[in-house]
């Protein structure tokens, strides 16, 4: 009886303390993203440029008529700070992050089409630097200074080194065009499938509509760019696993199960490895992190419909409120992963409190 | 406890955020499986269909055509709508009767009659009528915002006569209005379908969204699906008036890199690509079953020199401005260009009413002239002097390259180039401000017709930097009036023999004295699967001419 008042009161305790924690989590956030709205709105529009002589062809500069109409349009006529408080206040009563003044179209479905996009390839990219990076750690630090251990140690330095454009370009001129086993570019086969609907995660939207031929292709299409992209994350995450194992498996607790003939293998994988991938996953959100980093180069070498591509073309065309959008989104991803991970580390470590 | 707590709630996390990107609804499977014919690098013909794959970068931005602009926009709207007059096939812009019959003109050249077909149908099955075009003009007339009403704010009113006469009343006579017919803005929409969806021909238009994802247009395509940066699918017409090609489905697949385009084309996954270059098209050159092709283009690249004695003493005086143009080696041009490329005599390009091209046999480097010019003005010894240079191309040749190259000519003559490279909206935006003394651009026109070019090039022209003439502070004086005067004549004459030789005339007093070295006219270089097309053919206005596309 005694012992289920505690097991109730102890599920309250952290019940309680992780509300409070995500609460207040929540609350910088709406503190982060206000001001990254306003250095955003304030930097996009001191540019010296302006999106009239972006966006209007020749013959329309010449005419004040077209260009007044055109400023009037997207409230370009107004002071900056008059801008600001229509456009925070279009978040905040209508939900609307505006219409992009590049395509004409609202800024929440163009992040609706192209986040997906972005987020499956990251995602994919991750598991691949995870899956490669805590495998090659593990190797690299059993077969310490081994043959092994220096070429595992070498691929992670190169991952961590090499231009991703540079890299992209020789895995598509092997893969694409010397051994044409993987598709050179874009999310799917144009004459297999036309996107309409679904969450845009053609990998989560094939298995949900049984179309496994369409998988296969969504699948193909993905590992290249994954690959590039996470090729960079995958050799910070091998040398950490390297080294914090390395570290581990010189402990006391780890001497003590091998003085009890405890097989190697459950002393690494068993005893050693959950504490040193603690580490290994602050790394791991920052490697996601980075990845939105080298996305506009990985998206614009393999055609990938992304993000990334979207918030170039926002940029080079003064497009303020598409730049805005995407600024908020991406700062949310970070403020959203970071959590994701803090998260995390409760359910690696069991001695980590949510304070 | 806390574990499973810290647990589900990830899993929810993950759960929502796939919720957020979804809307619910199926995707539409073309196939199942890809067709035998396309493994062999034939086009994909799938249960007794023939789709075409074309990848390149188009920008698009939208299909609405009262509000597209882009390059590639009348690619995508000759494909789904007619105008009146369309653009001849493998011309630059010159005009052929489409929907329209023939016209006549009055004596002021204001009033122009068309006379329209009477078997023309939409896509709907609705017939095309006067009522559409005046609509469809109108519409684009309340949209003062847009691109596309540059080329149409010359029309004082248009009116129906009956059922297949439309009369057009220009505000000012204009001979290059049969151009501006060819254009995107004068596409003839099906007003009752628009109309459903938003359209007004009265202001407050909102069939942009509409109009972004289906057409109401009565070309050989309609407009299928569209999904931004990533693919546009054009299916035939079953109602198409004219004579139908042999494709049912044209699929545009946004491709960003060239290298991509150019591995997709050797594997059979696309059949015409458009970015290459001279130098990328290397790479295919001797590949079985793939063609490299080039079409002209109006894309041209020079230097500009301001006359603003402020910025350079020196390179604002017009005596060093022309040994510049007696000091570059335009055959070194014309190599790092590639084939079809040309060197314009000035402002006005190949294909236009009375272009001509720099005789380099009589007028092209002479380096002992230039010399004497330079003594002439003082700097024999030399100067220094910055050429901006932005990080562009013109259709692939690498401004920086060209840089370089000017770089060693001029230094030929003493003249001492450093070279300043700049992010390329920040050197817009100088040369806007009229603040460089020595820059590289290039230059495309709005609509194809020499009245462009005289609005871009000459002296005084462009108000707050809009044009070259304000951009390099090049004032019309009485020195230069008769370039003005020839201009003038030019915009208003409708007898293209007569109009081609004062367009001569005007290039010729044109090149005595001007701030501008005009350096190559580029061509487009694209590449097709021979195995799929017989020919493809390209004109600077549509880009690849979808409506002429007929598989093997």
């Amino acid at each position: 009886m005694l012992s289920l008042q505690y097991q109730s009161e102890t599920f309250r305790k952290d019940v309680s303390d992780l509300l409070r924690y995500i609460i207040r989590r929540l609350c910088l956030m709406v503190v982060l993203l206000f001001g990254v709205s306003v250095l955003v709105f304030l930097i996009s529009h001191f540019v010296p440029s302006n999106p009239a002589a972006a966006n209007l062809s020749q013959t329309a500069l010449n005419d004040p008529e077209i260009v007044a109409a055109y400023e009037a349009k997207w409230g370009l006529d107004k002071p900056v700070w008059e801008q600001y408080i229509i456009y925070m206040k279009n978040i905040l009563v209508n939900h609307d992050l505006g219409t992009s003044i590049r395509t004409g179209r609202p800024i929440l479905d163009e992040l609706k089409q192209y986040f997906p996009a972005t987020l499956e390839l990251s995602i994919f990219a991750m598991l691949i630097a995870i899956v490669l990076g805590v495998t090659f750690g593990v190797i690299s630090a059993i077969f310490q200074n081994k043959p092994i251990d220096h070429i595992v140690r070498a691929v992670s330095v190169s991952g961590v080194s090499l231009p991703s454009f540079w890299f992209a370009l020789l895995v598509m001129n092997l893969f694409c065009s010397v051994m044409n086993i993987f598709p050179s570019g874009n999310r799917y086969d144009a004459r297999l499938f036309a996107p309409n609907g679904g969450t845009g995660l053609y990998v989560i939207d094939a298995i949900s509509w049984n179309n496994w031929p369409l998988l296969s292709d969504v699948l193909a299409h993905l590992f290249l760019p994954a690959l590039v992209l996470g090729f960079f994350t995958m050799g910070l995450i091998t040398r950490q696993t390297r080294s914090n194992l390395l570290e581990v498996m010189s402990s006391d607790y780890i001497r003590t199960a091998r003085s009890k003939g405890m097989k190697e293998s459950r002393v690494v994988w068993r005893h050693a490895l959950g504490n040193a991938l603690v580490p290994v996953i602050t790394v791991s959100g920052m490697g996601f992190c980075n990845l939105l980093g080298g996305m506009v180069f990985v998206e614009k070498i393999f055609s990938w419909p992304g993000i990334g591509q979207y918030a170039y073309l926002a940029a080079v065309n003064l497009d303020f409120p598409a730049i805005c959008g995407v600024s908020l989104l991406i700062a949310l991803t970070y403020v959203v992963v970071n959590l994701f991970i803090d998260i995390l580390y409760g359910v690696i470590d069991p001695r980590i409190r949510y304070q | 406890m806390k574990r499973f707590l810290a647990l589900l709630l990830c899993v929810l996390m993950v759960v929502a955020l796939l919720a957020a990107c979804g809307d619910g609804t199926q995707g539409n499977v073309q196939g199942n499986v890809q067709s035998d014919a396309q493994d062999s690098g034939e086009s994909s013909d799938q249960a007794g269909s023939t789709t075409v794959v074309i990848g390149g970068q188009s920008d698009l931005v939208t299909l609405d055509p009262g509000n597209m602009y882009e390059p590639y926009a009348n690619m995508i709207s000759y494909a789904a709508y007619d105008m009146l007059y369309r653009v001849q096939t493998g011309t630059m812009g010159t005009p052929e009767p489409s929907v329209a019959t023939d016209y006549t003109v009055d004596d002021s050249g204001l009033v122009y009659t068309f006379k329209l077909r009477d078997d023309v149908v939409f896509a709907s099955g609705n017939p095309l009528t006067a009522k559409d075009v005046v609509w469809s003009v109108n519409r684009v007339l309340n949209m003062k915002e847009s691109n596309a009403y540059t080329l149409i704010k010359i029309v004082d009113k248009v009116e129906a006569t009956d059922d297949y006469t439309v009369v057009f009343t220009l505000t000012e006579p204009d001979a290059s209005f049969l151009v501006k017919l060819t254009s995107n803005a004068y596409c003839i929409l099906d007003s009752e379908l628009v109309k459903e969806h938003g359209g007004s021909d009265s202001g407050g238009d909102t069939a942009k969204e509409w109009l972004d994802n289906n057409s109401a247009g009565s070309g050989p395509y309609i407009i299928e699906s569209w999904t931004p940066q990533e693919q546009l699918v054009l299916q035939k017409n079953p109602n198409y008036w004219g004579e139908a090609k042999n494709i049912d489905t044209i699929i545009f697949r946004e491709m960003t890199s060239v290298d991509a385009q150019i591995t997709a084309l050797k594997n059979g996954d696309v059949d015409i690509i458009l970015g290459l270059n001279t130098e990328t098209a290397k790479q295919l050159e001797g590949v079985d079953g793939i063609t490299i092709a080039n079409g002209p283009t109006a894309l041209m690249t020079f230097l500009v020199m301001s006359r603003d004695e402020a910025l350079s003493p020196e390179m604002s005086n017009p005596k060093v401005q022309e040994a510049v143009r007696y000091a570059l080696d335009y055959e070194g041009y014309l190599a790092l260009g590639g084939e079809g490329c040309t060197v314009p005599l000035n402002f006005v390009q190949q294909g236009f009413s009375g272009g001509l091209t720099r005789d380099l046999s009589t007028d092209g480097r002479d380096l002992d002239k230039a010399k004497a010019l330079m003594e002439e003005a003082g700097y024999a010894d030399g100067f220094d002097i910055t050429l901006t240079c932005a990080s562009n191309n013109s259709e692939g040749l690498e401004w920086t390259t060209i840089a370089q190259k000017v770089q060693q000519d001029l230094a030929e003559i003493n003249i001492n180039v450093k070279i300043e490279t700049l992010e390329t909206t920040l050197v817009y935006e100088k040369m806007r401000d009229a603040t460089m003394p020595f820059y590289i651009m290039f230059w495309s026109p709005d609509y194809y017709d020499i009245n462009n070019q005289t609005a871009a090039f000459l002296p005084g022209v462009g108000e707050d930097g809009t044009a070259y003439g304000n951009r390099t502070k090049w004032e019309r004086t009485p020195d230069n009036e008769i370039l003005w005067e020839l201009a003038n004549q030019v915009q208003v004459e409708t007898d293209e023999a007569v109009r081609a030789q004062l367009s001569e005339q005007l290039q010729q007093e044109y090149a005595k004295d001007n701030p501008l070295a005009f350096i190559l006219q580029h061509p487009k270089t694209f590449a097709f699967n021979s195995n799929v097309f017989d020919n493809v053919t390209y004109n600077d206005l549509c880009k690849i001419e979808l409506c002429e596309l007929n598989v093997k």
